[in-house]
């Protein structure tokens, strides 16, 4: 079947939302794959992005942004930051959400920051490489009930620690993150371009479950910068079917995913 | 009544150095940018920006050199757009205090 490897996350991601859902999608691929659950398998969501556009569907391809005129033109409802990450998700209520990682670590911490040469200084040196920042991955982090994180899988991006903690997962590990009482329970899958990586229930620390069906287990250990654990169970993907091709390229006309694989 | 419509050079006049400016839109959407062009052209100095999500008129200030510290939650282009050069590169060069707050 004739697929990219962006499609396929896309969907692996879709299929991760349940029917009935409150979700709040980030920017980018979240969104396409968070709509694309909508049109295939889940059109009861109750989605929003964090610039509070409630309800909406994209026209015409990729949205450019998080209230960009693709989604809000056919919203139910358009309100703002505010409500979508003060009240709707800061307060518990929202079941999932989709965030994207420059940096993600074995606990499932995500940094979209920045990167230092000295990590441990982070806070007052200038950075090396100054990336765009939390946004609302931070509030989504904190506040959905569960959150997924989606990466390209490079060697450089998932570290054994990252430098900077822009949007908390499991933090150190364990039981770490109920000391701060987040309303959220943190992350529950990390879907990477080569596979999919969920935690372990004691230690939180994200073990590979499943590959997709272009990779294998040892691509994914070699992309990887810390020493990966493998489930038991690891399993092979199911391919998309041609009904969830369909519904995707529905959302990505303008084929943003499809550009390269 | 006061009248508040002007020329949009004259309106730039009215930031001086050290002032904090609060700029409106989301990232590409709806920012100030023509305002932004013409605030460049005057070389303000220490200016201090906020905003949720400041894009393209932050960014052409930051490149301009006219900004020393931005409060903000996310600050780039979005999508294939990308980081903020101006904003990224004041901030690795140790020149603007970034102030990330969400």
């Amino acid at each position: 079947m004739d697929y990219t490897r962006q499609e396929m996350m896309a969907i692996a991601t879709g299929r991760e939302i349940k029917d009935g859902e409150m979700a709040i999608f980030g920017v980018g691929l979240s969104m396409l794959a968070g709509y694309f659950a909508k049109r295939n398998h889940a059109p009861n969501i109750r989605d929003l992005t964090e610039g509070g556009v409630y309800g909406a569907f994209p026209v015409g391809g990729l949205p450019w942004g998080i209230e960009c005129n693709r989604i809000s033109s056919n919203a139910v409802s358009f309100t703002n930051a505010i409500d979508a990450l003060g009240f709707l998700v800061a307060s518990g209520r929202c079941d999932v959400g989709i965030i994207g990682a420059a940096q993600v670590d074995k606990y499932g911490n995500v940094n979209t920051t920045g990167l230092w040469a000295d990590p441990a200084n982070s806070r007052y040196l200038p950075p090396k490489v100054r990336l765009n920042g939390s946004g609302g991955a931070n509030e989504i982090a904190c506040g959905c009930k569960r959150f997924i994180i989606m990466a390209t899988h490079e060697k450089r991006r998932f570290v054994e620690k990252v430098d900077y903690i822009s949007s908390p997962g499991y933090l150190t590990g364990g039981n770490a993150r109920d000391r701060y009482n987040f309303p959220g329970g943190g992350p529950s899958v990390i879907i990477t371009s080569l596979g999919i990586l969920r935690p372990d229930p004691v230690t939180r620390e994200f073990i590979l479950t499943e590959y997709f069906p272009f990779s294998s287990v040892e691509e994914i250990k070699e992309n990887t910068g810390w020493n990966l654990k493998v489930s038991p169970e690891v399993r092979v993907t199911a391919e998309p079917t041609p009904e969830e091709l369909e519904n995707l390229r529905a959302v990505d006309v303008t084929g943003a995913l499809r550009k390269k694989s | 009544m006061c009248r508040k419509v002007m020329p949009m050079a004259a309106a730039a006049e009215l930031v001086k150095d050290g002032q904090m400016l609060a700029l409106g839109g989301n990232a590409l959407h709806r920012t100030p940018a023509a305002y932004a062009h013409a605030l460049a052209r005057l070389k303000r100095f220490n200016l201090k920006i906020a905003g949720a999500a400041p894009g393209y008129a932050s960014d052409v200030l930051c490149a301009a050199g006219a900004v020393d510290t931005v409060y903000f939650g996310f600050f780039g282009f979005e999508n294939e757009y990308g980081l903020a050069a101006g904003f990224r590169k004041g901030c690795q060069e140790g020149r603007i205090k970034a102030i990330e707050g969400s």
